[in-house]
Formats: structure tokens, sequence, C-alpha cells
């Protein structure tokens, strides 16, 4: 991986735009739906869910969407007509970007399969030999769905439902490209996989779905990033993620988003945990204008559980309102939430979370901690945490603080020759250590060099 | 030192209390009955207010609306002990620099009781080296009950200090066994849990409050 600001300056030339339109009706679904061939079913998904986002109201409650003009973007584009088969076939502007990004290099030293999704379609997926002879599928999903149509159709959109909210009907009636990660029963794949996903366009809106299936006993770690250009016309990304973990199994997903001060990322991500499997998510969430992302385990299974690790930077104009929601149905069920947060140069940043213990989760148990450092006079963090507790075996634990940097720390730093802003950028990216250690190296790396460019004020 | 014990009974739709500069009170509110109140109470410059909420086993809904202004300080003391459905909404406005709050809340709820608890911090950009920290704890008493606790902060400035806390809280296993070898019943062990609670939240009282409340805990109890 590598991260330069040019993510955020350079764009290409979209030609492959002017086949494309802006707005939403059913004309447009229709088209997408034939476009890609799908089976009737996944049509008739897509019209009820548009039905859906046609009556629901945008969210009441959150950061302010009130700017953001929905007839004002551009629902699909298509940069290919279908995936390349190899890396070299990817066309120049477009693999111009994702060599940028370091991934063909980091397919080849460090990752199990890649793929890489450009505006509403994939244009490169692949996997190592020694796994697909095991039964792993990856796929781009609207690949995987002409290939593997029962497979996919009892999980589609079932942990995330298109009534779930408008952002997840929108989705449901538009989404387009994403992946599809099959891992069969007891496979267990040591090195990550990675899909990248790229807003390239003016006023473009991404709606790729991932769809996850780790059977029983499987273990795997899959990685995303997503970025797009900055064009001082609003984007928008209502990506869907949906991951079934299956009995005994265990599964990472790890996230670097770091969008351009253009874009609403309204995102959906969701895990339904069944019987002693676990779920980890590890999330950075940096650049966008608005960022509302709240990953959902629901810990179905008893002895079920769940992770929770995130990291949010809310600089200039931006609000990042992201947290954590876990449900726990299944007896002995354990949950663990940790956030960190920093708001800088008039930057917002709000944690909002939800711990659910329903009435059968007998001997739950959760803990929740989150932390906020504001680093100017300028900036404000919010901790909005809810917890329902309906089984009176439940254990809960919550803890959150919010400071400013440790003067003393700053001086300490800064009387062994080390300038302000380094010091700064150091006690920061200690600060989020804890998120940051759990990811692999190189994405450590790269999360920590995305905090010092928001420190320098450089994203988006 | 200035007293103020309140009852529900007596209590307005919309209640004002303001603690004048540099004065120290004592706000003690007794909810006994069923009542849906908001009360809004003012800490002028350099107050500090001693506040105890005490929730007794009715079906209520309580606003309050604290405002905290330069170098002003509460300690706030809630106690619910519930079988019915309640609702409190207890927002602490912190607008003036160098204000402390400390705001504990520990709820027993048994039966059906049906809790929404949110304590809601307030940090102003003007409350700079302010202090503050809310501290909530449940405890269920019924496979029937249900709670809900949210505390929430925004924080807009940053030479604060800020947290909080919310947890369940129960007897240890090795707890529970210890006193049930010494003969002590489930419902005795309750009934010690509730008092060592009670006891808590009387701390700072003079002896003449501490027990009218306390028998009045014991009462609903």
């Amino acid at each position: 991986m590598n991260t330069n600001e040019s993510l955020w300056e350079d764009s290409n030339q979209s030609d492959y735009m002017k086949q494309s339109r802006v707005g939403l009706d059913e004309a447009l679904i229709r088209q997408i739906s034939a476009d890609k061939n799908e089976p009737a079913w996944m049509l008739e998904r897509r019209l009820a869910s548009f039905e859906l986002y046609k009556t629901k109201e945008m969210p009441t409650w959150g950061p302010d969407l009130s700017k953001l003009d929905l007839s004002n973007i551009t629902y699909y584009a298509k940069a290919m007509d279908k995936p390349a088969e190899s890396w070299d076939d990817v066309p120049a502007d477009i693999k111009n970007t994702f060599d940028k990004l370091g991934i063909p290099q980091a397919e080849q030293e460090l990752l199990a399969g890649v793929g890489a999704q450009y505006e509403s379609t994939a244009i490169y997926h692949s996997l190592k030999q020694e796994l697909s002879e095991q039964g792993v599928i990856f796929e781009d999903l609207d690949i995987a769905l002409q290939k593997y149509p029962a497979l996919i159709e009892p999980y589609f959109m079932k942990v995330m439902p298109a009534s779930l909210h408008k952002f997840a009907a929108l989705h449901g009636a538009v989404w387009s490209g994403g992946t599809f990660l099959y891992i069969p029963k007891g496979v267990k794949i040591e090195q990550p996989l990675q899909a990248y996903f790229r807003m390239n366009a003016k006023g473009m809106g991404q709606f790729e779905h991932t769809l996850i299936i780790v059977e029983s006993g499987a273990e795997a770690h899959y990685i995303e990033g997503c970025s797009a250009p900055r064009y001082g016309v609003d984007s928008l990304h209502a990506g869907g993620v949906e991951i079934y973990v299956k009995e005994g199994a265990r599964f990472r997903y790890s996230s670097v988003e770091s969008w351009s001060k253009d874009a609403y990322n309204l995102n959906t991500k969701r895990a339904m945990v069944e019987t002693d499997a676990h779920m980890e998510w590890v999330g950075g969430n940096f650049g966008s204008n608005t960022t509302m992302l709240y990953p959902c385990s629901i810990l179905k299974g008893d002895r079920s559980s769940a992770d929770h690790l995130g990291v949010a930077f809310a600089g200039e104009g931006q609000t990042q309102d992201t947290g954590a929601k876990v449900i726990h149905i299944g007896r002995d069920t354990t949950s663990n939430i940790v956030t960190k947060s920093l708001s800088r140069g008039g930057g917002h940043a709000i944690y909002r979370g939800l711990v659910e213990i329903s009435p059968s989760a007998t001997k739950a148990a959760a803990s929740i901690k989150c932390d906020s450092l504001i680093l100017d006079d300028a900036s404000r963090a919010d901790t909005i945490p809810v917890m329902k507790i309906n089984n009176e075996t439940a254990t809960v634990a919550h803890e959150a603080s919010t400071g400013k940097i440790n003067d003393e720390d700053l001086f300490y730093l800064r009387s062994r020759g080390i300038k302000e802003s380094e010091a700064s950028a150091m006690i920061v990216n200690g600060f989020i250590e804890p998120i940051t250690k759990e990811l692999p190296l190189e994405y450590s790396v790269e999360m920590n060099r995305l905090v010092e460019l928001e420190m320098e004020n450089s994203i988006g | 030192m200035n007293k103020i014990i309140e009852h529900a009974k007596n209590l307005k739709t919309n209640h004002q209390l303001i603690v004048k500069s540099k004065t120290e009170v004592f706000y003690i509110l007794i909810i006994d009955r069923e009542v849906s109140a908001t009360s809004e109470i003012i800490l002028e410059s350099g107050a500090a207010l001693h506040a105890y909420y005490l929730f007794l086993n009715n079906k209520s809904e309580l606003n309050f609306k604290h405002t905290i202004n330069q170098d002003a300080k509460i300690i706030a003391r809630s106690l619910v002990l519930s079988e019915s459905e309640l609702k409190v909404r207890a927002e602490y406005d912190f607008v003036g620099p160098a204000s402390f709050g400390e705001i504990k809340a520990d709820a027993v709820l048994s039966g059906a009781a049906n809790l929404k608890y949110e304590a809601i911090l307030k940090i102003r950009p003007e409350a700079k080296q302010s202090e503050t920290r809310v501290d909530l704890r449940l405890y269920l008493n019924s496979p029937s009950a249900h709670g809900q606790l949210i505390p929430q902060l925004e924080v807009a400035a940053n030479d604060v200090k800020a947290g909080h806390s919310a947890s369940t809280f129960k007897f240890s296993n090795n707890d529970l066994f210890y006193l049930q070898s010494r003969g002590l019943s489930a419902a005795q062990i309750i009934a010690l849990q509730l008092k060592s609670l009670s006891n808590i939240f009387v701390q700072g009282l003079d002896p003449e409050t501490s027990k009218l409340l306390l028998g009045l805990i014991n009462q609903s109890i």
C-alpha cells in the first residue's frame, strides 16, 4: 500500500460517463439488472427495494444530510465491459490509479487474493490457485451471481435487509459490483484477501455489495480500501457489507476508508455470527464530508463473540459519525468495542453505539471503551452510547473519555528536539496504536500515514 | 447549609431552581408517586449544588436541565428503585469555565420495570478547564425487567476532562456463595444489597435527612 496526496487530487478522464445519466428511476434499475443479465429474483428485489427507498425518510438523527442532493448523483457507470483477466489488460489510466495504491505489488507480496472496482463495476479479481483448488470463491459479485446464483440467493440482503433504513433500500435498488467471498468448511486462509473500491467520476454514486460466507470452522481475513478524488461536487458512497460467520468460524474484516471531502460515506456493514464463531471488525475512517458507519454484529449463536475496533479522524468541515452495534441473542455471547476518535480543524467526531442484550442472551458480556482526542479549540467530540439490557444475567461495562493532547507529553518530546507537529503526530499515532496494531504491518503503516496527512490537513 | 426537600406531590410540571452565586445548596427530590415534570436547575457562578434524586417505584417521566456556570460545582446522586416504567432525561449543560460535575446514578429494577435513563453532558466551548464525569450502574433483579442506559457526552472544548461510564452490576458467584454459606437467603441478599446502595446514596447528607430517605427506601422495599 502506498499513500500520497495525489489520490485525492488526481482524477482520470471518464469518457464512459457519457453513457451514464444523473438521477434515479425504475428504468435505470431495470437497465442495471438487464445490463448484468441478472436472475429474475434479483430484479424483483431491486424493485422492491426501490419502492421502500421512495417511502423511507432521510434519517432524523445524526449528521445533517440536507445538502446531499440525491437527484444529482450518477447511480450507475460502467468503466469496463467486463473485468480484466490479467492486470496487464486493465486500461492504462485505471491501472495507473491502482498502481499508485500499490495494489499489484501488494497482490504479489502479501495477499491471497485481490479485487479492484472502478465506479460501478469490478475491473479485476484474482485468487491464488491453491485457494481456488480448496473451493474458495473470490469474485466480483456480478460475476458470482451468474456463476453461483443458488449460493447467493439465500444470503443476499438478508442480514442487511432493504427495510433497515433509506440508504440500505437505495443500496438494494442500485447495488453494483463488489465482492463475493466464499470460504468452504474448515479452510483456513493465512494471508489476507483484499478489495479496493475507487470512485473516479464527478458526482458519482458507488454502491458495491460485499457478500461473505465463512463456513463452519473456516478462518480468513479480508481487507477493503476505498478512495475518491475531489471535485467540489457531492458524491455518494452507500455500500453494503454482509458477512455470515458459521459455527466455529473466525473472520476478520478490516477497512481503511479515505474518501475525499466531497463524498458522503453512508455505508452499512452487518454480520451474523453463529455458535462458537468469532467476528472482528477493524476500521479506519478518514476523509469524506460526512460518514455514517456503524458496523453491526448479531451474535445469534451460543458462545459467539465479536470485537469492534475503530479509528475515526474528523478534519476541517468533516463529520465522522461512526461506532458499532452489537445485538446479543445467544447464550454466553461476548463483545468488545474499542474506538478512538480524533477531531481537528473544526471537525466533529461522534461515537454512536448500541449494545443490546436480548432476553434470550443469558450471561452475555459486553465491554465498550471509546476515547476521543480533541486537537484544537474549534473541534468537538460526542459520545452517544446506548445500552439496552433485557436480561438480568448480563454484564455490560462502558467507559469513555474525552480530552486533549497531554501538555507534559508534548513538552517531553519537544525537549528531545522533536518539532511540535511531529510530536503531536507521534502522540496521536500512539493514541490509535491499539487499533493499528491489529492490522497487517503494511496497512498499519498506511493508517499512520493517513493520520499524518490528516494532521497536515492534506486529505480530500 | 441550605437544604431543600421536595416531594413529587408538590412538584410543579415546570419547576425551576436557581442556586445563587457562591451559595451551597443541598437539594433532595423524592419521586414517590406518578409524576411527569420538567425541572430547570441553574447554578450561577461559583454556586455549589448537591442534588439527591430518589425514584421510588412509580411510573414517571422526568426531564432535568441543569445549567452550570463558571466555577460552579454540581454533585448529583440518583437512586432508582423501580418496578414500573420510568423515563429520566437528565441534561447537564456546562457553560462556564472551570465548572465541575460529578454525576452518579444507581438503578435497581424489579418485577416488570422498564427504565430509560439518559444522562447528557454538554461541555460548551466556553467551559474551558471544566471537569465532568458521569457514572451509571444498573442492576436487574428480575427476568422481566428492562433497562436502557444512555450516558451521552457532547464535548466542544478541548481543554477539559470529560468521562463517563455505564455498567451492570451484580454479585459474583463467589460473593453469592459466601453470603449463602452464612445462611442468607436470596431475598436477604438482595435486601442487603439495597441497604448498601441506600447507604452510599445518602452519604454527605445530615443525619436527619439520611434517616428520612432511608425510611422511605425501606418502606418502598
